[in-house]
């Protein structure tokens, strides 16, 4: 009877002992074994177990020490010249993987290089894990929060008073401050902020010349950039105590320089060219305004240190709350809100609040981007696989030898793996310099200064992900090609299996799968983009100009706007307080007089606007008039849209009295639905008062075909106040696009990675087609000989790559529709999908594929059959 | 100079592999080393203290042929050395005058 010693104890021998000793050991525990073997089978294997495990001693272990001694140098020069020899020999194949490996990684490397800046933005703050936001969430409609960044004038100083756990807190406004600095007939428009005293001892900005404690003390001090300083000045000693005239509605005045910042070396998402003080602010502010209820600030705090944030946060939620008086406003208390901190650090990438918890912000880009980065350089790894395994039986003889001679499997592994890096090093130089050649485009694209320095953090990156696709791309054909058993590759024995023709075909199908998805997502997007666009808003927006009313147009409006209206190209013009395309900073509370239900009155976007607004911007009336100088007293009177009609529930709305904070006001008209906020965003109920006071936008529709004259007419006579000053406008239809810019910035990226990645997986298609007709010539050559026809050996050679793009279409296409559905939900007017936007992208994907497959079968199928089947 | 210290299993089975002659591997040591003194070992004790007597010089060790048995893995044949056999002599020496010098105080 054949005796086999237990298999498992077996195994483990041969797994920890030395391989010179292991030949005996397991000789004589064998003998012994099959001796006992005779007498009992059980104890046998028992005893034998047994024994193996005595020989777990430290002397017969192996070690990777005791290992033939290897020459690194020469075995690395070795690795060097086989890929050499392998590149020369193959050269198809090295310039595919090449030029796959470096677009791919040079895509990867621009994405990185954002998403590294991104990332960084705000980080330099020196208290950053101290550094926070005091935020609101307030219900705005019941059941529902938004979060506000704007808090009450009165916060910041009880803050500091009456909170212990703070070290020091801020208010700061970092909009609505900007207007023209002059020194010396020097004028410049520079936008700056108002900030309380503590500036800079809560945030890092460098202070270059004066006292942390002073420089925002008292109603007079400015502090200035080092760039302004330099401008108005010459130098930064020079600038300090120097007199500034500052021209705005609110803050006019001369002020003394006390302090210079750089705005260098550091990357924040605020930007500003000077500051003025929050004591001037105070002064200024109508002291009506300075109560609880007000929302004008940002406030920022460093805690004490070890503070715990979740119990701070518990302490100050109800801080305003119990403090603020409900006056008029039934719902006071609701809107005033909870407080809650948010570390400063997030400000920039975790912006969105959604119903009063984080949803994303910016960060949701650099996830999108980074998957897409990641699966770029996953399509050009599997370029990279699929073409050494497929090319395998090119280095399966080279693989037996070396097996034969004592390579072990480790090295063959090394051996692949390092051939892999070589190539990615090699295409990642190229990759660098595409980098650099791109850069300026890119930067352009993404509105970003994003430069290709040699610092640590970029080489630390390129090699990072180097490394990445080179172990990545590297280690499957490594694993495949070290496996064969050299016996069976010697008698040429060798034969792929179906498992690794799987492999092969699910590695292109993946490929394709991105690249639709892709496809389909700039269809998609640029679909919406377009309707975005094209939407009909309810006004005309080509041919309007907008342009800031400064201190001197609000002194003398009328009189301006009588000018302008004067001019041979100007069709109308008027005022707004807001941006046309974002009518949503004032908001109050409606009830008509008369009613007086249970029901809460409805909350309504306000539109404070000037004379001519409704006939500037062409809002079409359903009904009444619009404001009209021919009128007097029209503050008291009021437009609705028909939205704001229907949710006050009002019929004959023309001369109904509606009453809003303590006024009563006449309905004299209604216009149709406008957007008066981007398409994200639902038409909103809107009431148009008229306060052109209040407003700080001056708008003009001009004539189409005379916008050049008409343009520098109306630079005429704004320099009649303004002598010297640049006439800075922006057209209506511009600001419009703004809204979207990030939506179109992320279709125009899309569109270049999604070309690269159907460029790289083309290559790979392009490569394995050129492969297989090749390894088929023969049979091409046999079946032309029977009679077979072009086309039929071309649909012959083309069938599994047709079947493999179909079948990625099949799986990428729901996926697709539910990934497009969710994006566009979140605009409240949208695209409806139709199928053609996937089918077209499917379909244009397999053209391409085939188009590639098709070039290298018909070349095939054209050989002269004499000339493949000549030797043999 | 090497470790020539020996000790007292590894001198028994150094006195085996001397008196086996060409016929001393791994399982022929150990039968008789457990028939001479009537004890139970484990062949990977014979195999320790085989590998540090290699070490430090006192046998050499050879394969032997493929054969049928043992499923085709070879013996190793070990043979003591000349220094093995000195070695040998002086603990035996040692001994023996050691043993010479007890006093003859018997109880009869």
């Amino acid at each position: 009877m054949k005796s086999n010693p237990p298999r498992l104890p077996l195994k483990f021998l041969r797994w920890f002992c030395r391989e010179d000793y292991l030949e005996e050991f397991e000789g004589d525990l064998i003998e012994m074994f099959e001796e006992l073997h005779e007498q009992s089978p059980a104890k046998a294997r028992l005893k034998f177990t047994w024994d193996v495990l005595r020989h777990v001693r430290w002397k017969f272990i192996k070690s990777i020490s005791t290992k033939l001694p290897v020459n690194k140098g020469a075995m690395f020069r070795h690795h060097l010249l086989l890929t050499y020899r392998n590149a020369r020999r193959h050269k198809s194949s090295f310039i595919i993987n090449l030029i796959g490996l470096s677009t791919g990684l040079a895509a990867a490397l621009l994405i990185y290089l954002w998403v590294y800046d991104e990332v960084s933005i705000d980080q330099f703050h020196g208290k950053q894990d101290r550094l926070y936001q005091v935020m609101r969430n307030i219900s705005s409609q019941p059941g529902e929060l938004t979060s506000s960044e704007y808090n009450s004038d009165l916060l910041a100083p009880a803050l500091r008073e009456e909170v212990p756990e703070i070290e020091y807190v801020v208010p700061v406004d970092f909009e609505d401050c900007g207007g023209i600095l002059t020194v010396d007939n020097n004028n410049v428009q520079a936008t700056g902020a108002i900030a309380g005293k503590d500036f800079f001892k809560v945030f890092s900005f460098p202070l270059i010349r004066g006292d942390r404690d002073q420089v925002l003390k008292g109603t007079n001090s400015i502090v200035i950039s080092e760039q302004l300083a330099l401008l108005f000045f010459g130098s930064v000693e020079d600038a300090i105590n120097k007199p500034i005239l500052f021209d705005q509605e609110d803050y006019e005045g001369l002020y003394n320089v006390s302090g210079v910042f750089s705005t260098t070396g550091y990357k924040s998402s605020e930007q500003f060219d000077f500051l003025i003080t929050y004591d001037l602010f105070l002064a200024r502010r109508n002291p009506e305004y300075i109560n609880w209820g007000s929302n004008s600030m940002h406030v920022y705090l460093t805690l004490q240190e070890g503070t715990e944030l979740a119990r701070f946060n518990d302490k100050i939620k109800g801080f305003v709350r119990e403090r603020f008086q409900v006056d008029n406003e039934p719902q006071g208390a609701d809107w005033v809100g909870r407080l809650f901190l948010r570390p400063y650090s997030r400000k920039y990438l975790y912006s969105h609040y959604e119903n009063g918890v984080q949803a994303g912000g910016r960060i949701d880009y650099i996830r999108l981007f980074s998957i897409i980065a990641l699966l770029i350089l996953l399509i050009a790894c599997i370029n990279f696989m699929n073409l050494s395994t497929a090319q395998a039986s090119r280095k399966l003889k080279q693989v037996g030898i070396k097996k034969v001679i004592g390579a072990n499997r480790r090295t063959l592994i090394y051996q692949h793996v390092g051939e892999a890096l070589i190539l990615t090093f090699l295409a990642s130089c190229l990759a660098i310099i595409l980098v650099y050649l791109l850069i300026p485009g890119f930067n352009s694209m993404t509105d970003k200064q994003l430069g290709l320095t040699l610092e640590g953090n970029f080489i630390f990156g390129v090699l990072i992900i180097t490394l990445f696709t080179g172990l990545l791309s590297g280690s499957y054909p490594a694993f495949y090609l070290s496996r064969f058993k050299p016996m069976e590759i010697l008698k040429g024995k060798f034969s792929s299996s179906i498992g690794e023709l799987w492999t092969r075909k699910g590695l292109v199908v993946f490929q394709f799968c991105i690249s639709i998805l892709l496809i389909v997502s700039v269809s998609v997007m640029y679909q919406q983009i377009d309707f975005v666009q094209s939407e009909n808003l309810g006004y005309k927006k080509d041919n309007v100009i907008v342009f800031d009313r400064q201190q001197k147009l609000y002194d003398n409006l009328e009189v301006f706007l009588a000018e302008v209206n004067n001019l041979p190209g100007v069709e109308s013009s008027s005022v707004i307080e807001d941006q046309v395309t974002d009518i949503s900073g004032n908001t109050g509370v409606y009830s008509v007089q008369g009613h007086t239900s249970n029901e809460i009155p409805p909350r309504m976007y306000e539109a404070v606007v000037g004379y001519d607004f409704i006939e500037t911007l062409s809002i079409e009336m359903s009904d009444g008039r619009s404001f009209s100088r021919q009128f007097s007293d029209e503050s008291s009177k009021i437009i609705l849209n028909e939205m704001a009609v229907e949710v006050l529930g009002i019929t004959d709305p023309v001369g109904t009295v509606i009453r809003w904070k303590r006024q009563d006001k006449e309905v004299i008209g209604v216009t149709k639905n406008f957007h008066g906020q981007s398409l994200y965003e639902e038409i909103k109920p809107m009431a148009i008062l008229h306060a052109p006071d209040e407003t700080t936008k001056i708008l003009v529709r001009i004539q189409s075909g005379t916008e050049r004259a008409t343009i520098s007419e109306l630079q005429d006579v704004y320099n009649s106040y303004y002598p010297g000053l640049p006439f800075e406008f922006q057209f209506l239809d511009d600001e419009y696009r703004a809204l979207y810019v990030s939506e179109q910035r992320i279709a125009m990226l899309f569109r270049y990675f999604a070309g690269i990645a159907i460029i790289i997986s083309c290559l790979g298609l392009f490569g394995l087609a050129s492969f297989s007709a090749e390894r088929r010539l023969k049979e091409i050559g046999i079946r032309k000989i029977l009679g077979s026809t072009n086309f039929g050996i071309v649909s012959l050679l083309s069938r599994d790559f047709f079947l493999m793009i179909i079948m990625a279409n099949a799986i990428t296409l729901p996926v697709s529709y539910l990934l497009s559905r969710k994006w566009l939900n979140n605009f409240a007017y949208s695209i409806d999908l139709t199928w053609w936007y996937f089918i077209g992208a499917g379909l244009s994907a397999l053209l391409i594929g085939l188009l590639t497959v098709g070039l290298q079968t018909y070349k095939a199928a054209y050989v002269n059959p004499v000339k493949c089947l000549r030797d043999e | 100079m090497l470790n020539h210290s020996l000790g007292e299993f590894q001198e028994l089975v150094l006195l085996i592999v001397a008196t086996l002659k060409d016929e001393a591997y791994g399982v022929s040591i150990l039968k008789n080393l457990e028939k001479e003194t009537g004890k139970k070992f484990n062949i990977s004790a014979i195999h320790m203290a085989l590998k540090r007597m290699e070490e430090k010089g006192f046998v050499e060790s050879t394969f032997g042929g493929i054969t049928n048995e043992r499923e085709g893995r070879r013996k190793k044949y070990y043979v003591i050395t000349s220094l093995g056999r000195s070695v040998l002599d002086q603990q035996y020496e040692i001994r023996t005058k050691l043993y010479h010098k007890i006093p003859n105080t018997s109880i009869n």
